[in-house]
């Protein structure tokens, strides 16, 4: 280290021995030369240099030559270039006072960099760094280009990166999910949530109609993610179906004679007929019309009227002879309105007299499965 | 640590604590005991030592090093005399 950064002298004058022995005996020497009798050159510390170089003009020798090398010497001259140091300081003065701010902005992933270029650019109120709001700015570039399905804006240094990636968006993130709805009126009994936000609680009483569960969520940032609700909820319903029984009734029954007239007509004018004329005092009618030509010069049309004969008879009985009959008839309607998988808990016959009639009422209560995967029909935004 | 000087004085059981000079080759003379050189220049280099002075004769002598109780010599080294 001492011969590379060396203080380099040469000297000149008489009795240079006793100088060097005094000299050594302080300082280390070397590449010591003594070229001529009063003329010597030498080597010293480059750190000792200064304290060497009084040490020779106190001792009365003139020095011819002076010199400095190696490492320390270059910084310490360094240090002395003022101009240079003031640049420095200048870059760094400079450096820092931009730091604060975007300088550049750079879009990558995307074939229209320039137009979301120009859009952040105007989007920005300031380009201190501080005062952007990166999430801010990455849902504004989200909902004004259509086509991109990713955005994420971060300030690298002086630079604002936005990457973005184009495709197509999952309807997850455009589309509303209908909710479960129910379809009957009863009480909530359980309910098995798998996605979605459930309305109701078990122990409500809910209409038709009413909402179960809403087809978005919340996450813990509080944004509302939309999805497709799917829950089991179970409920308790009532169905009922009602069967009258009339203790004095009147049947009307056709007899098996019939008449069948027939006859061809052209708008308003009878081309046609066979002849034959209802001759039933009791009856009923049926009707119909047929057109014989597939044109509209002659419209030809086929009318034909069937009589059929009926008589009326009174029937008279008493409710409990057909009591079973009328309840069993009262509850395959009830059930009727029941599906296969779901459960009856309970059954009640209500039965009610009135003036020659008596009413039936047939009550299921059964629990129903409305369940949301059925239903997460989900329409477009 | 091992010292070579230490090491002669032990076999050859002699005891000498003046001065150690080697010689390397004519080119290198490195001395160990030195107490201040008594002339300087490119033909002779003599220096005290404790109770002697030795003379180094050579051409284009130079003090690579010299510190206080040791010195290296280099140049062409022709004669070492003690006086």
């Amino acid at each position: 280290m001492k011969k590379i950064n060396f203080h380099y002298y040469e000297i000149k004058g008489l009795n240079q021995e006793r100088f060097f022995n005094n000299l050594s005996k302080k300082y280390s020497i070397y590449e010591l030369n003594r070229f001529e009798k009063s003329r010597a050159e030498f080597k010293v510390s480059f750190f000792d240099g200064e304290k060497v170089k009084k040490e020779i003009l106190a001792a009365g020798y003139q020095i011819l030559n002076e010199k400095k090398g190696g490492i320390f010497f270059i910084f310490s001259k360094l240090l002395k270039s003022y101009g240079l140091l003031l640049g420095i300081a200048a870059v760094f003065v400079s450096y820092f006072v931009q730091m604060p701010f975007v300088q550049r902005i750079e879009v990558w992933g995307s074939q229209n960099a320039s137009e979301i270029k120009k859009f952040v650019d105007d989007e920005i109120s300031s380009r201190q760094k501080s005062k952007i709001n990166t999430k801010a700015l990455e849902q504004k570039i989200m909902a004004h280009f259509d086509n991109l399905t990713f955005v994420s804006v971060a300030i690298l240094g002086q630079s604002l990166i936005v990457n973005v990636k184009s495709g197509i968006r999952p309807p997850e993130m455009d589309e509303t999910f209908l909710p479960i709805v129910s379809q009957y009126d009863g009480v909530v009994t359980k309910i098995e949530l798998v996605q979605g936000t459930v309305l109701v609680q078990v122990g409500d009483i809910i209409q038709k109609g009413q909402i179960l569960v809403a087809g978005y969520v919340e996450n813990a940032q509080g944004q509302t993610l939309n999805l497709p609700p799917k829950a089991n909820i179970y409920i308790d319903v009532w169905v009922q179906a009602s069967e009258t029984h009339y203790d004095e009734k009147v049947v009307t029954r056709r007899t098996g004679n019939k008449i069948e007239c027939c006859s061809v007509w052209l708008n308003s004018q009878q081309f046609y007929s066979n002849g034959k004329q209802n001759s039933f005092s009791c009856f009923e009618i049926e009707s119909s019309e047929q057109i014989l030509c597939k044109n509209n010069i002659l419209p030809f049309v086929l009318k034909r009227d069937v009589y059929y004969e009926t008589v009326s008879e009174k029937i008279v009985s008493s409710f409990e002879d057909e009591k079973d009959f009328i309840i069993n008839s009262a509850r395959e309607k009830c059930l009727q309105n029941i599906g296969e998988s779901e459960i009856i808990k309970k059954e009640d016959v209500l039965i009610l007299e009135g003036a020659g009639f008596t009413t039936v009422k047939y009550i299921i209560t059964a629990n129903i499965l409305v369940s949301g995967e059925d239903e997460s029909l989900h329409e477009q935004a | 640590m091992f010292n070579f000087f230490d090491e002669l004085k032990k076999t050859t059981k002699i005891d000498g604590n003046a001065y150690n000079i080697v010689n390397v080759s004519g080119k290198i003379l490195y001395v160990e005991g030195h107490l201040g050189i008594c002339q300087l220049s490119q033909d002779i280099i003599s220096f005290k030592t404790k109770g002697a002075i030795i003379v180094v004769e050579g051409q284009n002598l130079k003090l690579f090093e010299l510190m206080d109780k040791t010195l290296k010599i280099t140049g062409k080294i022709k004669r070492v005399e003690e006086m």
